[in-house]
């Protein structure tokens, strides 16, 4: 397909992602990146990890959009006492019949809001993650298709860590994005204040069909990723990874790990979303550099080294994006 | 009748001992009896003897233990037909007062052609160390300033020569390894060559590489842009080459002549992304353009003290 005709089809297709906005933002006010963010998440298929302290609208951002789409949503409140079963659903002995039936357990829905994600054992996590990559959950000897969309949108709260399991690296890593939530400008909390009191109800319309999430993620597969492109995310990665090989050498003592295979192809999935959100039927670095800090923050492992100088993983991110050559 | 096996006896026995008594006669004394403290107390030994004895004489700095050794001197030794005089002197000297005496202490000697050794002990000596006498009417005088030590011309002379001759000499070996390890060829000289400069001359050699007309476009663009950002990396000090076009737009509305970068800007870039990022096939004239803009960019933008010289440049 010619690149212009990529574009018109895709500035057709994409028609929706405005509609949502709106409808999205009727609820939620600034949080822009955040709302951009899920979005991404929803095109190229990629969990979402928000983090951010309580009251900035995490889960209702997530509740907005699901609540904008014809789908599936579910809401789980993560416990210390969750069993897996909770989640995923478990055998239930029919007394009348003498046998045992199958109950589904809230997983089985086209989006699920895990709140407070580590809040839950690990057992518990494991259960989620597992079908989150798998995207099938067995139950007893019955294994069942997870319905397409399938998105799991999770939080976690940075503080009050006394009584959470914080997810290890592996699982961590199953989230294509970890999204930082920061406080809203002065003009968007005065008109938080001013909606929330007023006692309005805001009604989100059902705008956007899982058709048209699905066909939107076909066509995302289209969107042209330049050779140049390709070999700048490349390059981004593998100086997470080999700094000193990059002429970082400051950087070398400070990276424990860098970014995992899954990290690169994120990277390009979500350049490609952003261009669909663009309205674009390519990818310029501007995409990358967009979601890179969201795609790779919690994949690149600090040492003990940066962490006493309080260097975090953002800084380094941060360090190689504005040293990287823009091709 | 008198008994005169036992007198014979006592005889024999009497005539042996002064026999022996007179072989050897050692006689210790010091030049004086009475010393001030700190004074050298010269001790001498005198010994007399047969010349067939040989005397082996102790240690007698360690024999004499109340007194500082300071030094010995030379022996002296004096022969008549059949005796030897020989004389020891040390040198002593004590720092406290006190009534002294110098231990007796024994002395070994032998009879050439007898095996025997005998030995005699030598005479102690009484000596006196008395106080340095205060005269308590005198004037208190202060205490004696140090010794001032006149300045050593041919020392000091000395030193400056060979502190001299070390710095000559560390010069020249410092001369000598430097051009021993200089690699071949590395002195250059750097020449400033202004951003401008640097960048017309690159947007001319991209003109005679006619890249576009040779169906590299893509390669065109990428080298015309990065031509253009180099310019403004340094030119303006903005990180243009690790920049995507829109922040690098973003950071040049900073820079000196904002506006006018800007709009020159923002079209040649945004052309460049196109045929680089997203499969542009642009047109002929489209290329030529991309040219001209760089060149305009960079005219435009130079400073003004070169704005001369550079114009003639491009109008050649």
């Amino acid at each position: 397909m010619e690149i212009t005709e990529l574009n018109e089809k895709i500035k057709k297709e994409s028609e929706f992602i405005d509609v949502l906005f709106t409808e999205v933002g009727k609820a939620i006010i600034g949080q822009k990146d955040m709302v951009e963010r899920l979005v991404i998440g929803l095109l190229a298929n990629g969990h979402v990890l928000l983090e951010g302290v309580p009251g900035l609208a995490k889960t209702l951002a997530i509740k907005s959009l699901a609540s904008s789409m014809k789908a599936k949503f579910q809401r789980i409140q993560f416990t210390p006492d969750l069993l897996p079963a909770d989640l995923i659903g478990t055998m239930i002995y029919n007394q009348k019949e003498g046998n045992f039936s199958i109950k589904k357990g809230p997983i089985f829905s086209n989006f699920i809001l895990a709140d407070e994600i580590n809040r839950a054992p690990a057992k518990v996590q494991s259960a989620l993650l597992e079908a989150m990559q798998e995207k099938q959950i067995t139950i007893g000897e019955k294994t069942f298709k997870l319905e397409e969309p399938f998105l799991v949108l999770a939080t976690q709260n940075p503080i009050e860590q006394e009584g959470t399991y914080p997810l290890p690296e592996a699982q961590v890593d199953r989230f294509m994005l970890k999204v930082k939530i920061t406080y809203p400008t002065k003009e968007e909390e005065l008109k938080i204040m001013q909606q929330n009191v007023s006692g309005t109800l805001i009604k989100i319309n059902q705008v956007v069909s899982a058709e048209d999430i699905l066909n939107a993620r076909k066509l995302i597969h289209e969107v042209y990723v330049d050779e140049k492109i390709q070999k700048y995310i490349l390059d981004i990665v593998f100086a997470t990874r080999e700094p000193a090989e990059y002429g970082f050498d400051d950087l070398t003592d400070l990276i424990s790990y860098g970014a995992s295979p899954r990290a690169t192809i994120s990277l390009a999935m979500g350049a490609r979303a952003m261009a669909f959100i663009k309205r674009r039927g390519y990818v310029i670095p501007e995409d990358v550099r967009a979601i890179c800090m969201d795609i790779l923050r919690h994949r690149v492992a600090v040492t003990y080294e940066a962490e006493a100088e309080e260097i975090t993983s953002e800084d380094i991110i941060e360090k190689i994006l504005n040293r990287v050559e823009v091709p | 009748m008198v008994k005169i096996k036992p007198i014979l006896l006592f005889l024999f026995l009497f005539i042996g001992f002064e026999l022996s008594a007179q072989n050897i006669n050692i006689t210790a004394s010091t030049d004086s009896t009475n010393y001030y403290v700190g004074d050298y107390i010269n001790y001498k030994l005198e010994i007399v003897r047969d010349k067939n004895v040989r005397v082996e004489l102790p240690a007698v700095q360690d024999s004499v233990s109340n007194l500082i050794f300071i030094k010995e001197l030379p022996p002296k030794s004096y022969k008549s037909d059949s005796q030897v005089v020989d004389e020891y002197t040390y040198v002593f000297s004590k720092y406290d007062s006190a009534d002294v005496i110098i231990p007796s202490y024994a002395v070994s000697f032998s009879v050439v052609g007898d095996n025997y050794r005998y030995s005699t002990n030598v005479n102690d000596v009484f000596i006196a160390i008395n106080t340095l006498p205060v005269d308590s009417k005198a004037e208190i005088m202060d205490v004696k300033s140090p010794l001032e030590i006149s300045f050593n011309w041919i020392f000091w002379g000395i030193i400056f020569l060979a502190v001299l001759i070390l710095a000559v000499v560390g010069y020249y070996l410092y001369l000598y390894y430097k051009k021993k390890n200089a690699p071949e060829g590395t002195i250059k000289q750097v020449v400033y060559v202004p951003p401008y400069k640097a960048a017309l001359k690159a947007l001319f050699g991209l003109e005679e590489k006619q890249l576009w007309q040779k169906g590299e476009i893509k390669r065109y663009h990428s080298e015309v842009t990065e031509i253009i950002r180099r310019y403004f990396e340094d030119e303006f000090k903005v990180k243009a080459l690790e920049m995507p076009s829109s922040e690098l737009l973003e950071e040049l509305k900073k820079v000196r002549r904002a506006d006018e970068i800007f709009d020159l800007s923002r079209d040649f870039f945004s052309n460049a992304d196109m045929v680089k990022f997203a499969k542009f096939q642009p047109m002929p004239s489209v290329n030529e353009t991309m040219l001209k803009q760089a060149f305009e960019i960079v005219n435009s933008t130079k400073i003004e003290e070169n704005a001369e010289t550079a114009g003639e440049v491009t109008n050649v």
